[in-house]
């Protein structure tokens, strides 16, 4: 009896400790963007999807804390939100649950894996990500939902005037059938069989001349012409 | 010689009410169009975004005049025919209902010259209306609606860059004109075999129909038939929207519409030399 109390006190415990761990690592992960309080940089994009040519594609985005973006381009571009602040959505939400789920070597640096769990009912999406262990910027993410299907993005990062970790480059994986462009034709079926629709979809962006931290006007965001905020 | 013979065809064509309905009609639709796009606002991108909006941004204006005019072009394939047959079917057997034509022909002219004439005027007629529907179809619509890539929704989904879209649109035309131009021979053989112009426009519009039907019917045997067919290569049009251009495509599909050209026009020669003229 003895013994098994004292096992349940362990597990309990270990859990605990571990939940502390998980939130301890999403506390870095979220200081280490709180020292960016406004951001500009030019992106420059490639999408690659099956049925779809899309041309390379420029950009500028304007961030200000906490949560004022705009994308500013004259044209048509589909990118991934979290290219934006660099980290799931979920993350800036109050309720949710986090679990480390293992550690992993890349490029030679220990990562950890937390899942992030919304507590909302409704929220459905399963977000993984794999966290470097040195600077808390998250290398890798996954999110897994009935909506969305499954998209992995990986982040590329360098450091910015010598103290802001900020990506240079980001390629997101998502699965092509999720992603229905509306058509005046309908697809024969025939070339709906033999196409890749139902393969992978890529969208590499860039990042280049970051300017950090010097102040944005709000006006900025207040230009609708050519963005999207 | 010729440049008074095709005047004189020119002021039959254009002294004709048939002939302004098609600019009457596009000049009354693409105005509602660009009001109905315009109160609608970005369906497209609407469409979009609830589709993929949950972990994507949509940047950029993607309905837009571009787009409006890439809409309306899709009537090469159907409605602008019938405008042009309406002229086309006329050019000969309005002279017969008229009964105008021995009065034409007892004039020292070769009947050929007559011929070439009337096709060169109807050629005409087809350069302004295309000219026109051009016209119509960008230049309120970007006025209105401003500029911006063009999404091109077909079978495959192609973004065109702005700074290519208006040498797009200009091989467009270019080669709708050119369908036109097959469709305006066909009907005007068709109208120097009679004296009534109904049959011929129907005829034409019935043998381009049908042909459509042809051409898009799933079955190995029709698919065998319709590589034969002048209507599998009218749609050229679509192929300036493509990315990157398939300009052999392009060239082989004008150049078979051209041999239909010189084909019908032919036929008609060969026809309208031996006419026994009774009205």
């Amino acid at each position: 009896m003895k013994k098994t109390f004292l096992l349940i006190l362990i597990l309990i415990n270990v859990l605990f400790s571990q939940d502390k761990n998980a939130q301890r690592i999403v506390e870095n992960i979220k200081a280490n963007f709180d020292l960016i309080n406004d951001y500009i940089v030019e992106i420059k994009g490639k999408v690659d999807f099956p049925d779809a040519v899309i041309p390379e594609l420029k950009a500028k985005i304007f961030f200000k804390k906490p949560d004022k973006f705009k994308v500013e381009s004259d044209n048509f571009m589909i990118i991934p939100k979290q290219s934006i602040r660099f980290s799931p959505e979920i993350l800036y939400e109050k309720d949710f649950s986090t679990l480390i789920i293992g550690e992993v070597d890349i490029d030679k640096v220990k990562h950890f894996i937390v899942k992030l769990i919304s507590n909302n009912p409704e929220v459905e999406e399963v977000v993984t990500i794999w966290v470097n262990s040195k600077n808390y910027t998250i290398r890798k993410m996954n999110v897994i939902g009935s909506r969305v299907g499954k998209v992995e993005i990986d982040f590329y990062y360098k450091l910015i005037d010598e103290k802001y970790w900020l990506p240079e480059k980001m390629v997101a994986i998502f699965e092509a059938s999720r992603i229905r462009f509306p058509r005046i034709r309908k697809i024969e079926k025939e070339q709906k069989d033999n196409s890749d629709l139902y393969g992978e979809g890529k969208i590499t962006i860039e990042y280049f001349n970051y300017v950090v931290n010097k102040g944005i006007d709000d006006k900025i965001f207040e230009d609708k012409k050519k963005s999207v905020k | 010689m010729i440049f008074t013979l095709v005047s004189i065809e020119l002021y039959k064509i254009f002294k004709k009410w048939r002939t302004y309905i098609g600019f009457l009609a596009f000049g009354i639709f693409i105005p509602i169009l660009i009001y109905g796009v315009s109160v609608s606002g970005n369906h497209y991108q609407r469409i979009l975004q609830r589709n993929i909006g949950d972990q994507f941004l949509i940047v950029g204006n993607l309905v837009n005049g571009w787009y409006v005019a890439f809409i309306t072009i899709q009537a090469m394939i159907i409605h602008i025919p019938f405008f042009i047959t309406l002229v086309g079917g006329d050019l000969f057997a309005g002279e017969g209902s008229a009964g105008t034509y021995r009065m034409l022909l007892t004039r020292p002219l070769k009947r050929e010259l007559i011929v070439v004439s009337k096709f060169i005027a109807g050629f005409i007629y087809t350069f302004i209306f295309v000219l026109f529907f051009a016209l119509i179809s960008t230049l309120p619509s970007i006025y209105f609606l401003g500029v911006g890539d063009l999404i091109v929704p077909l079978e495959k989904i192609v973004v065109i860059p702005s700074k290519e879209i208006l040498t797009r649109f200009l091989l467009a035309y270019f080669s709708s004109f050119i369908s036109m131009c097959v469709v305006l021979s066909l009907a005007g053989l068709f109208s120097s075999l009679v004296n009534n112009a109904i049959g011929p426009i129907v005829g034409t519009m019935a043998v381009i129909v049908i042909f459509l039907i042809i051409g898009e019917l799933p079955f190995e045997f029709f698919e065998r038939i319709a590589p034969f067919l002048f209507t599998k290569y009218m749609t050229v049009w679509l192929d300036a929207f493509d990315y990157p251009i398939d300009w052999t495509k392009i060239f082989n599909s004008l150049l078979i519409l051209l041999g239909h050209i010189v084909l019908f026009f032919a036929i008609t020669i060969f026809y309208f030399r031996k006419k026994d003229i009774l009205t």
